[in-house]
């Protein structure tokens, strides 16, 4: 789930999802990646702690997006 | 070996809880502090091997105990074709397919008297793994006694590793003693651990902000599920993934070993490689404080 090549080509195509979607509005953009993935918008703590990671980068959308596949919430949760 | 270990080690912790009187350990101490289990299932009889036969009962009829339900089974002995011949001080049978073990035999414990009451492959491998005959999906592995009760020597490595695949899923399981017990898989073949390398474009330092992010992204996932021992356990190993991602290049790295080593383990010869890689890796995993591989 880490560095192999599926994650790392999920997490390409799921950024760029994610910003089209948001038209560019990263913190748009952070709300719609958890709702693609976790279907559910963040708590204001996750908001947060992703936008400060994303900052005024849209190519830091690829990280998060790698984040997300990695959640707990996503990888073990039924 | 291992039962002697296991049991030491968890007279100590009975002792320090008060179960049992302390100091009413083993009559001696046991210095072993790491445990390489080769189970060779499907492997060679133990009439061709280690267990001598003098052919009295050879071609008669016995009944075989405790492989038919209680009921009786008859079955032919067989002739055992093998030559047996004493070695070393201690007078030990060796047959006459294994030369060079006759040579060492002396630094061997054979132990002849330990039996199975399972007739069948994978019932059997349960029992062996468990020592339990039934329900033997809810008993912890050998290994994972062993893990629970020495506990971690190198938090960079898991205290319990199985190589290759296994004879039963049942030689891996902590069950009881809890998912962090059970056996962590390194694979046969050049490479052991899988997705050890970053994809290509990611570096380092940038990895390391995204794995901190996500410990925070995790973290009131973590609260809500905290009770939940299989999310704990998985994320454990996920921080295990972490450190191994750091030690194990140089852990699965043959090419310092010295040429007479890589000779000794057959690495390089067709017949002999892939088992001597499992096993030089399973010397290299005890070394860095592998509790059980």
């Amino acid at each position: 789930m880490f560095n192999s090549e599926l994650t790392h080509e999920a997490s390409k195509k799921l950024a760029r999802r994610m910003n089209s979607e948001a038209s560019g509005d990263l913190r748009a953009a952070v709300e719609q990646g958890y709702k693609i993935v976790v279907n559910r918008p963040p708590s204001a703590g996750e908001r947060d702690h992703a936008l400060s990671y994303v900052g005024n980068d849209p190519a830091r959308l690829e990280g998060f997006a790698w984040m997300l596949l990695n959640l707990s919430e996503f990888v073990f949760l039924p | 070996m291992g039962a002697g270990l296991a049991s030491s080690a968890l007279s100590y912790l009975w002792a320090e809880d008060g179960f049992i009187k302390a100091g009413s350990g083993p009559h001696f101490p046991a210095p072993v502090k790491s445990v390489i289990l080769l189970f060779m299932c499907g492997g060679v009889s133990a009439r061709d091997t280690f267990d001598p036969k003098d052919n009295k009962w050879a071609g008669k009829i016995l009944d075989v105990v405790n492989s038919n339900n209680g009921k009786p089974m008859l079955r032919p002995v067989l002739h055992c074709p093998r030559v047996w011949t004493p070695y070393g001080k201690s007078g030990t049978p060796v047959c006459e397919w294994y030369p060079h073990i006759g040579g060492v035999i002396d630094e061997i414990a054979m132990v002849r008297s330990m039996y199975c009451h399972e007739a069948g492959h994978f019932t059997a491998v349960g029992e062996i793994a468990t020592a339990h005959r039934n329900r033997q999906f809810d008993y912890p592995a050998l290994g994972s006694w062993i893990s629970y009760a020495l506990g971690t020597a190198n938090r960079n490595l898991p205290t319990f590793v199985n190589m290759g695949r296994p004879s039963s899923p049942a030689q891996l399981a902590g069950r009881y003693l809890g998912t962090q017990e059970s056996a962590t898989p390194f694979q046969a073949g050049e490479t052991p651990i899988e997705h050890l390398k970053l994809p290509a474009g990611i570096t380092h330092a940038e990895r390391d902000r995204q794995i901190e992010t996500l410990a925070k992204l995790n973290s009131e996932f973590h609260e809500r599920y905290a009770f939940d021992q299989e999310v704990t356990a998985r994320t454990r190993s996920y921080e295990l993934a972490g450190s191994l991602q750091m030690v194990a290049p140089e852990l699965v790295d043959f090419s310092k070993e010295p040429e007479h080593v890589r000779k000794l383990y057959g690495i390089g010869e067709p017949e002999t490689d892939d088992f001597g890689r499992q096993v030089l890796l399973a010397r290299r995993l005890a070394e860095r404080g592998v509790r059980f591989i």
